[in-house]
């Protein structure tokens, strides 16, 4: 079972910044990450990922800068800023706040036990 | 198959990736995509899947690109000039088979022709791709190819209507360029068989005028709108008609000549004449219709 984009959509900025809280990284690195992390459940596509960066960098939640492939191709590596690693710890916040709300809003008797 | 992949891309973000930014993105995500292709290989799959996976990876250009403010044209500069030539010649042709200066759309199509060249000269210019330079100039060549041949398209609607206005004897025309008049009388009639006018009429000159030799006759003729050999009504024995040698437009028209005749009765009054000056008709013939 794959997971829908609709599922998560909200938290494409989180899932970014926890993969540079690891350190510098740049488009294709992180979006494999993903995958592997999933095991291949969750997949972000590249336009959504390079339009997250844009957004996040416009935030100022990361900086970007040029550096070298292993091929010698230049590449655009992606670092996580201050300011994003506070929004991360907010989203990582609000994502565990959101999963105790819906845990129990769909847990079976609940709604008896309150 | 990088080529392939870069190629798709390359189609994606269309004119996008000559706008500021846009090269770059075009290379991150070419990057990413043939990375993408590398590991499916390496994982096993073969080149035609891999291809679909890494493509299929690549998501919604278009949103990334507004995101990005990158504005993407559907078609390029040359595309609108080429088309803009086309129907802007199309259109000043048919106004100049009515006005007959061949010199409007020929200056028209010129300035759309230095346009078009220029345009694909800022594109060599301007182009960011400095490894491929060749490429860029095939390109730019090519297109400037196309334009051209648009453009002569759009001329040789001039030539088409050219031909129908010159062959089809049932239209009157404008006379551009007279080389000589001649006074006839017809000594042998035209026939109908069949419904169909013969131009088996004979006649003898009764006087020839060289253009040359009358300066004025152009001007004076210039306004006269000939009545092309009529299919209905022949010309009878006697009558007295007016022959003009002439020339059309210069190029693009082709050139062309021509015999017709502007005609009167050999008992006076005009007819068949509907669209002839008859002031001058009468000058130059009215002595001989007797």
């Amino acid at each position: 079972m794959s997971i829908s984009p609709d599922e998560i959509r909200g938290y494409t900025d989180t899932i970014i910044l926890a993969r540079l809280m690891d350190g510098d990284s740049y488009g294709y690195e992180i979006g494999k990450a993903i995958r592997t992390i999933t095991g291949g459940l969750y997949e972000l596509k590249e336009a959504t990922l390079y339009t997250a960066f844009h957004r996040m960098e416009q935030a100022g939640l990361i900086s970007s800068y040029w550096g070298e492939s292993e091929g010698g191709a230049r590449r655009r590596y992606y670092r996580v800023t201050e300011k994003g690693k506070l929004a991360y710890s907010e989203g990582v916040a609000g994502w565990n706040e959101t999963k105790r709300i819906i845990s129990e809003l769909i847990e079976r008797g609940g709604i008896h036990d309150a | 198959m990088h080529k392939q992949i870069e190629k798709y891309i390359s189609e994606l973000f269309g004119t996008a990736i000559n706008k500021p930014g846009g090269k770059e993105l075009y290379s991150e995500l070419t990057d990413s995509a043939i990375s993408r292709y590398e590991e499916e290989i390496k994982n096993g799959r073969l080149p035609s899947e891999a291809y679909q996976l890494a493509t299929g990876a690549i998501g919604d250009v278009d949103a990334l690109l507004d995101s990005y403010r990158i504005k993407k044209r559907r078609y390029s500069v040359g595309f609108w000039l080429t088309a803009a030539a086309f129907f802007i010649s199309a259109a000043v042709f048919s106004a100049s088979a009515l006005l007959h200066r061949a010199y409007v759309p020929l200056a028209i199509g010129l300035a759309a022709l230095a346009l078009c060249c220029a345009t694909a000269l800022i594109r060599i210019k301007r182009s960011s791709d400095r490894r491929a330079p060749l490429k860029k100039a095939a390109r730019a060549i090519a297109k400037a190819v196309i334009i051209v041949s648009a453009i002569v398209s759009a001329f040789s609607f001039a030539s088409i209507d050219a031909y129908h206005q010159i062959w089809n004897y049932d239209q009157s025309r404008w006379i551009d360029n007279i080389e000589s008049v001649s006074i006839i009388r017809v000594t042998h009639p035209e026939e109908i068989v069949d419904g169909v006018l013969t131009d088996g009429f004979e006649y003898e000159t009764l006087v020839e005028i060289d253009a040359a030799e009358w300066p004025d006759l152009l001007e004076k003729l210039g306004g006269l709108r000939f009545y092309q050999n009529n299919k209905t009504e022949p010309l009878q024995y006697g009558d007295i008609c007016v022959l003009i040698d002439y020339t059309g437009e210069p190029w693009p028209y082709f050139i062309y000549s021509s015999t017709c005749s502007a005609r009167g009765g050999k008992d006076g009054p005009l007819y068949n004449c509907d669209y002839c000056d008859k002031d001058a008709f009468d000058e130059i013939a009215a002595p001989y219709l007797k």
